[in-house]
């Protein structure tokens, strides 16, 4: 059966993408679908464009390496929703989407009228995602990633130093997972309204999107009266606390098993360990007798001790190429270098190069985040340069004349 | 049985699960809250991994006693099937004939080797849907390599960018990626849907988990890819906001030991303004005129100092207390929460968040529900099913199966229960 390419499965339907940071993965997801998403940018830029890789301000005039990530595939235009003019043109954008996105910030002045939109396009499936929800004690405070985390109860849990205070996850997980959430109830709102023709305003919290992260913190305590913390849990059964440990070039990760059909997966590796030293009196152990409570702290210790020693004598490559052949679990602590060498990936087609139209560089992107015969979900292009398509949407979609569009760019409405 | 989802989006739709432990489950927890039928196919010998996994009610193991399960098997069916028993193909077969998707999470190459994999599965069916989630993919070089949710967050990069600058690196222990994939499995399978009613034709869904976490990290790939930086974890810090940190609040003593002590507020100023509001309620005025703290670039260069002073107020105070008192003046500020926390968290509350459900077993308990309102469109959750509790309305109601069918099934073996 040769796969025959299909077309995007959501062409033809329009987004509207009025997201500031926290909400630009949505309307990336939408757009590798093959959803028109039109990206609106106040005149002087989306601030995103300032940002580079791990929250760096980039320097100059540059567009960031965030807003050419997140943005890909959307077409870019540019109003001022605090202008009369600028909230006229949204309307008649409004009018026209099938979904809109936006990611405000509680209480300042912002474009997001739900109730009115509703009545402009009934049809409309509109996604507001904001720190705390819309409603509730907190639903005018601010967050930021690092504060997101922190409410969510993710940010309890993170960092391996007890001595020190828990450390933040070094991505936006938090606003990347209201994002995608925002698409996953988008598309359940849209499965309604094909069989209803009704829109839907959906209001989404990004503390509740990092809560729904949670392993079993909140039942932890519920049904033991016990804290899941950054220490080895009691409440998880045969599963502890992860390791990493230092090898020759870098770091792994690796837990000892013990438990009755997870005891078993030490063996393939002391086997590894016994061809360089003695580790007879742990390879006599039978791990699978032993549970979590029962096992000797000894034993423990000597084992971690072995396994450090060895680590240290070996790249992160080798332990993990031997884990794989030799069927032990190891997972290599990859850096970005070690992500963008992974032969797994080069051998899936994973990369997608895209040239930034500004610099004319060539970026190398991370690819379709599934594949199937019929179709890949992947960027369609690049993300737009400011205002990039005001021309192809004010005028070639809304029919704006020439002049309209010069009174609008003088008045400062786009 | 009367399934009261004639309103909901998925009112209608079959669903086979054959996943395990998160990801799968997670995934079709959704498609089950918001109408679907979702039978979830387990068996004795080797329950869900998650059913094996705490927390459970007075901390006693049982296949009916595990919250885990619970929360992540929402609004489900369960039958139980034997799939090693040689008989159980044709039986599977059934099921999967009366399926529109099929969602399963093994090792790639097991559904195959059951004579369940998509090609004969879609001969019976087509226009089937079918997801298998992985962990890299079900090609490659490593896609056999075992593993779980855990370790992916290691090998997608996760944990290089998170730690202290000088420490070594490491995130939360948790599954994250178990908790990211879903989205994009939901976002796949309803565009799939949407694909059939245009074409009338399915798919098969190959999705690596690893690929979907990446997108989460694309910046610092490319940036990688482009001239070779990998930027220096910050900890708590940022390039572009100071203070923006973790600071330690006073003790809980309510609190088992080992949490008693780990108080801690989240605060971040992204402005000077903010700044200075900071200082207003740390009564500190003297702070806000302090050139050491007067611009952004100050503050970076006497962040060591900064933190102290910040501790020296939040040391005293209770975090969600600290957090009310600088949210109220317009500082971005949250209590670092544990499980306890977010379970009396006033927001989540008013939210709503947590749905209260009576489960046979646990009790009345809170489980994990939407992070959304819908103004038009309410889910409908209900309990996680015991093991195998659906059985008869199943193979009997669903399937048409005889109860003579279903007899020689279980002495068999195929239909097992313990």
């Amino acid at each position: 059966m040769t796969p025959q390419p299909q077309p995007l499965p959501l062409t033809g339907y329009r987004v509207l993408d009025l997201t500031t940071e926290s909400g630009h993965l949505a309307g990336k997801l939408l757009a590798d679908l093959g959803c028109q998403v039109i990206k609106v940018e106040p005149p002087s830029g989306d601030p995103a464009r300032r940002k580079d890789a791990a929250g760096t301000p980039t320097r100059g005039a540059r567009t960031g390496l965030f807003w050419l990530a997140y943005n890909t595939g959307k077409l870019g235009v540019t109003l001022d929703a605090r202008t009369a003019a600028g909230r006229r043109l949204l309307e008649r954008l409004v009018e026209r989407a099938d979904f809109l996105i936006e990611s405000s910030i509680p209480g300042e002045p912002a474009a997001f009228d739900g109730s009115r939109w509703a009545g402009l396009n009934p049809r409309l499936i509109a996604a507001s995602i904001t720190p705390f929800g819309r409603g509730g004690p907190y639903r005018d405070y601010r967050d930021g990633e690092l504060i997101a985390q922190a409410a969510g109860g993710l940010l309890f849990l993170s960092g391996a130093d007890e001595s020190r205070p828990p450390v933040r996850l070094g991505v936006e997980m938090a606003w990347h997972m209201a994002a995608a959430q925002a698409v996953a109830a988008m598309l359940i709102a849209h499965q309604q309204r094909s069989a209803t023709g009704q829109g839907q305003q959906i209001d989404l919290s990004v503390q509740e999107s990092v809560t729904n992260l949670l392993f079993k913190a909140p039942l932890a305590w519920e049904l033991n009266g016990v804290v899941d913390g950054r220490w080895p849990s009691p409440s998880a059964g045969g599963a502890r606390r992860t390791g990493i440990w230092p090898c020759e070039d870098g770091y792994v990760s690796w837990v000892w098993w013990v438990a009755r059909g997870w005891g078993r997966k030490n063996v393939p590796l002391l086997q590894w360990m016994a061809e360089e030293s003695d580790v007879d009196d742990l390879l006599a152990v039978d791990w699978e007798a032993l549970s979590i409570t029962t096992v000797p702290k000894d034993l423990v210790r000597r084992f971690e001790s072995a396994a450090g020693e060895f680590f240290l004598r070996h790249t992160k490559a080798e332990l993990y190429e031997q884990a794989v052949q030799r069927r032990f679990i190891l997972y290599p602590v990859n850096s970005p270098r070690d992500v963008l060498a992974d032969s797994q990936l080069e051998a899936r087609d994973y990369w997608q190069s895209i040239v930034d139209p500004d610099s004319g560089t060539l970026l190398t992107h991370p690819g379709a985040w599934f594949k199937s015969a019929e179709y890949l979900p992947r960027a369609r292009g690049p993300a737009p340069r400011l205002g990039e398509h005001n021309r192809y949407v004010f005028q070639g979609m809304l029919g704006l004349s020439n002049r309209e569009l010069v009174t609008l760019k003088a008045t400062g409405a786009m | 049985m009367p399934s009261g989802n004639e309103s909901l989006p998925f009112a209608g739709l079959n669903v086979l699960d054959f996943s395990w432990a998160v990801v799968g489950p997670v995934t079709t927890k959704y498609l089950a809250m918001y109408g679907a039928r979702v039978v979830k196919v387990e068996t004795a010998r080797r329950p869900d991994a998650s059913r094996m996994t705490g927390p459970y009610l007075d901390a006693k193991p049982g296949k009916n006693a595990s919250g885990m399960f619970a929360n992540h098997n929402l609004s489900k069916l369960s039958v139980s099937l034997n799939l090693g028993s040689p008989k159980a193909r044709n039986l599977a077969g059934k099921l999967a004939a009366w399926a529109d998707i099929v969602v399963e999470n093994f090792s790639p190459g097991v559904m195959d080797r059951m004579g369940l994999g998509y090609r004969e599965l879609a001969r019976a069916k087509p226009g089937l849907i079918m997801l298998s989630l992985s962990m890299q993919g079900q090609t490659g070089p490593r896609a056999g390599h075992p593993g779980l949710g855990h370790f992916l967050q290691s090998l997608a990069g996760l944990d290089d960018v998170t730690g202290f600058a000088e420490g070594p690196p490491g995130g939360p222990n948790q599954v994250l990626p178990d908790f990211i994939s879903p989205w994009f499995a939901i976002a796949a399978l309803v565009s799939a849907l949407e694909h059939r009613r245009r074409t009338g034709r399915g798919q098969y869904i190959d999705m690596s988990q690893y690929e979907v976490t990446l997108h989460l990290l694309a910046p610092a790939l490319m940036r990688c890819a482009l001239d070779g930086r990998v930027l220096e974890r910050q900890g708590n810090r940022s390039r572009s906001a100071a203070p923006h940190g973790v600071y330690r609040c006073r003790a809980e003593p309510d609190l088992p030991d080992l949490a008693r002590d780990q108080r801690w507020v989240a605060i971040a100023c992204f402005s000077d303004r903010q700044w200075l509001s900071l200082t207003r309620v740390m009564q500190r005025q003297d702070l806000a005129q302090d050139a050491r703290f007067a611009t952004l670039l100050a503050r970076k260069r006497n962040e060591d100092e900064l933190d102290r002073l910040i501790s020296a107020w939040t040391r005293k105070r209770a975090p969600r207390e600290a957090m009310e008192l600088l949210q109220e003046a317009g500082v971005p500020s949250a209590g670092v929460s544990n499980g306890k926390d977010v379970l009396e968290d006033p927001q989540l509350l008013a939210r709503g968040h947590f749905a209260e459900l009576t489960h046979p077993v646990l009790g009345r308990r809170p489980f994990d529900g939407p992070a959304w309102h819908m103004s038009g469109l309410a889910p409908s959750i209900r309990p996680a099913p015991l093991f195998a509790e659906h059985n008869e309305h199943v193979y009997r109601d669903l399937l048409g199966l005889s109860e003579n069918d279903i007899a020689d099934l279980v002495a068999e073996g195929v239909i097992d229960f313990v």
